[in-house]
């Protein structure tokens, strides 16, 4: 499979913190997840890869091309879309001039074409019918959804998504999982994203980036099997397990190292995470 | 586009006009404050609207893409865009209020030479220019004020396109700045028969200036702030600067440095006296708004930036040198000689055989206007009244210190030699009546001048009600009582009352009591030939200040008015 981004040694740091610590990826057409707490550095990773900030050390290569060089950054950008973690909206413009001067920005210059692909990008994300509605009048989830379809302009070959589905109800994530299936066949999408249902419905790959570095890269499977025989059911919390919660049906789901004859359910990427980050952590403390 | 995006440009379009009409507008005042807090409130409203939610329901990929981009001018796009932005922005719409308030106030208030009103044109839009620079600056800083410049940088589009794309919205100040010129100027062409004076390169360089680089000018300096300086405050303190600095040349003079301010006060001196580097100027100001533009793309587009900004630096200093480069020793003389020796580039007007009308030969159409104005006031005095010939000229007057400095020092102060009576440069009714009573005032021997006294008190004096008589001559009845209609300065007052001069400001030369300006008005419905004959036979008599209104009143036949009430000096009424 074609190569699409190749990051290799990639460190970023913001005065004494070290944001991104030499990590190295390969990603290949497809959906890939970015999971990881606050802070962890996927935000920072993301708009490296999106040629709005530059590495302070390695390298990354995008289509082939050095974003560092001015020609090789045009290229990147000319296929890539990209929605920031805060995407800023003039809320004074309206829906179709908002996704409209983005397009301009991404050099759809023919205004007929222009038009006609903004009116396209905005049936995507169901805004048709308020296309001409001012930004400071759209509900949260309705902002998330112009976002999007902004990054949809044109179909580009790169989806670089900071947290997209933050803000959307139910339904909408499950809309959004549609249109990005539907919408991006064939393109490279990096998802970075809290819902791990999310990326359990949508990733064939995950990435999990905890304090800079990747701790994990495989399939969604292979992250949950990460807790294999280390989830357990039980009426009251174990003391063993390292975190516990009352699920819906009023038994504990403990994550740990559970005792002879416990109740094992079988793991969700949730939990591989959770035992991915535990183990992080636990081998970041200093020994006792 | 909703209706209340435009609510507030509206407004604030309003705002001077309700300005005009709260200081100006006398009986309409109140109604004038009604609406400049109204137009206040709509232009500076928050807009908290309500918020909508729609469900996702659209279908998905119902429809293709379309065809990729195409890679036509992107800033060129993008100035759609922000053309839009500009013309909604509410600081446009003061800018463009505040033209619409010149153009109101009316073409009759131009009423010097066509180099004083097209040399007032970059003055008169200046506050559009500040508006623009404002609202540039706030389209520019959009971005990065909403937190979007992450996602634009992310987009192929440079930022030196959009630089572009700003840059070329100047069309839009530059469309109202040309209409607002170009229609001010035709108005006056058409609606002043009194304008005056050549027009010439002089004119169209102030008109240039004032429709195309000022404006033009404004949007790039807009752009540049926009690009480097963020700060919301940064237009307003750039539009301080600017000010301090054309008042720090205006300090100047007319001379040197003086012209390099972007607008030009002409202060209380002619642009007769002076020689402005025209092509110097359109040089200079062309420069700077290269220049502007080109620092505009610097940290962007650093080879585009390079050119403009190396165009920019050599055409302003090449500017700024013919600016201020000393002016030939040939023009300085003659601009000197239009003061020690204007006879010599006079041209005049005799209207009687002692009283002539010159004025400097490229203002002789403003002279002969005058002469034609005052010609029967000359032939209603009695022949052989003059010791010295009388002519009528343009003076400098008092401004000597306003002059450039090479003029100056070809100058030596000299009292004005007598029988000289100063024309006014202004030429509108005041104007013109005043150029009446001079002329009148002189024939019946009122001191005028540098060394007469500030106020010529005549109260019940013959020779007041002459000089009233004769700046009547030739009118019409009703135009002769209007103009001995008593002026509404302090009319409770017997000097108010008294008070019939021309509205000069800075000059009450001849004062009259009330009874004084009876007796002249009676006088008008008179039989002009008796009052003549009267006067003409005793002429010596009248013009002592002995002689009484009432016993002129008896020689002529007309009823006495009595006793004078007693008057003050008005001083200078301004």
């Amino acid at each position: 499979m074609t190569t699409t981004i190749s990051i290799q040694g990639v460190t970023k740091r913001f005065g004494s913190t070290t944001a991104v610590d030499g990590v190295d990826l390969q990603l290949e057409p497809g959906v890939t997840g970015l999971l990881g707490p606050n802070g962890a550095g996927k935000s920072t990773l993301m708009r490296m890869l999106a040629t709005v900030a530059a590495p302070d050390k390695g390298e990354i290569s995008i289509f082939g091309h050095d974003p560092a060089a001015p020609n090789g950054r045009l290229e990147i950008r000319r296929r890539l879309g990209y929605q920031p973690q805060e995407p800023g909206f003039h809320q004074h413009f309206s829906c179709f001039q908002f996704v409209d001067y983005v397009a301009i920005l991404k050099e759809w210059t023919d205004r007929r074409v222009r038009h006609d692909e903004v009116r396209r990008v905005l049936g995507l994300v169901g805004l048709s019918d308020v296309s001409s509605r001012r930004i400071s009048r759209l509900s949260g989830g309705m902002k998330r959804r112009l976002a999007i379809a902004q990054v949809l302009i044109g179909a580009p070959e790169l989806l670089i998504l900071d947290e997209p589905t933050a803000g959307l109800d139910p339904e909408q994530r499950l809309r959004f999982r549609e249109v990005l299936g539907s919408a991006a066949p064939g393109a490279t999408v990096l998802l970075s994203t809290h819902q791990t249902d999310d990326v359990a419905a949508l990733c064939g790959r995950v990435v999990v980036l905890l304090d800079g570095r990747v701790h994990f890269d495989g399939s969604p499977a292979e992250l949950a099997a990460h807790a294999e025989g280390r989830v357990w059911l039980a009426d009251e919390r174990d003391p063993r397990a390292s975190l516990a919660w009352v699920g819906g049906d009023g038994r504990w789901r403990n994550i740990g190292e559970p005792p002879v004859g416990s109740d094992s359910v079988g793991p969700t990427i949730e939990d591989g995470y959770l035992v991915v980050a535990g183990a992080a952590r636990h081998a970041s403390e200093p020994a006792a | 586009m909703s209706w209340d995006r435009l609510l507030a440009p509206a407004a604030t379009l309003v705002i001077p006009l309700a300005l005009v009409l709260l200081f100006f507008g006398q009986a309409y005042g109140a109604a004038g404050a009604v609406v400049f807090l109204g137009a206040l409130v709509l232009a500076v409203r928050p807009r908290r609207a309500r918020t909508v939610d729609l469900d996702w329901v659209a279908p998905v990929a119902s429809v293709g893409c379309a065809q990729g981009p195409a890679r036509g001018s992107v800033g060129l796009a993008l100035a759609r865009v922000e053309t839009r932005e500009l013309l909604l922005s509410p600081w446009f719409g003061a800018g463009v209020g505040f033209c619409i308030l010149f153009g109101s106030l009316g073409v009759q208030s131009f009423e010097r030479s066509w180099w004083v009103t097209a040399g007032l044109m970059p003055l008169l839009v200046h506050p559009l220019c500040g508006m623009v620079i404002i609202a540039t600056h706030r389209n520019v800083a959009r971005d990065h004020r909403d937190h979007a410049d992450e996602l634009y940088d992310s987009c192929p589009a440079s930022a030196a396109q959009r630089v572009h794309g700003h840059l070329l919205t100047a069309f839009v100040p530059v469309v109202v700045s040309t209409v607002f010129v170009t229609s001010t100027l035709v108005a006056v062409a058409i609606f002043v028969d009194t304008i005056y004076g050549p027009v010439d390169e002089r004119v169209f360089a102030d008109a240039a200036i004032a429709a195309l680089l000022l404006p033009a000018g404004a949007v790039a300096l807009g752009v540049f702030l926009g690009r480097r300086v963020k700060f919301a405050l940064a237009p307003f303190i750039a539009l301080a600067v600017i000010a301090i600095l054309n008042l720090e040349m205006w300090d100047r003079g007319l001379d040197g440095r003086g012209w390099l301010a972007t607008g030009i006060a002409s202060g209380g001196v002619d642009f007769i006296y002076v020689a402005p580097p025209v092509i110097g100027r359109l040089i200079w100001i062309s420069g700077l708004v290269v220049l502007t533009a080109g620092l505009a793309f610097t940290t962007t587009n650093w080879s585009r930036s390079k050119l403009f900004v190396s165009v920019g630096v050599m055409v302003a200093v090449i500017g700024l040198v013919a600016t201020v480069w000393p002016m030939s020793d040939a023009t300085a003389d003659r601009l000197a000689e239009y003061v020690i020796e204007p006879d010599a580039h006079e041209v005049c007007e005799r209207l009687t055989v002692d009283i002539e009308v010159c004025a400097l030969e490229p203002y002789r159409d403003h002279g002969a206007n005058i002469a034609a104005y005052v010609t029967q006031v000359a032939a209603a005095i009695p022949a052989g009244v003059f010791d010295t010939p009388i002519t009528m000229r343009l003076l400098l007057g008092e401004h000597l210190e306003q002059l450039p400095d090479q003029v100056q020092q070809r100058i030596v102060p000299t009292p004005i030699p007598p029988g000289m009576v100063a024309l006014p440069f202004s030429h509108n009714e005041g104007s013109r009546d005043t150029a009446r009573f001079l002329l009148a005032a002189t024939a019946v021997g009122i001191p005028l001048g540098e060394d007469a006294p500030e106020n010529t008190l005549v109260d019940g004096q013959a020779r007041g009600v002459i000089l009233l008589w004769l700046a009547t001559a030739g009118l019409p009845h009703h135009e002769a009582l209007d103009l001995l209609e008593p002026d509404q300065y302090n009319e409770n007052s017997p000097s108010g009352r008294g008070h019939v001069w021309p509205w000069v400001c800075g000059s009450v030369p001849v004062q009259w009591a009330p009874q004084d300006v009876a007796a002249a008005r009676s006088l008008v419905v008179v039989d002009r030939d008796t009052v003549a004959r009267v006067v003409a036979e005793q002429w010596p008599r009248w013009v002592t200040p002995d002689a009484t209104t009432d016993e002129l009143l008896l020689a002529i036949g007309v009823d006495p008015m009595g006793p004078p009430d007693p008057i003050e000096p008005l001083g200078s009424p301004c």
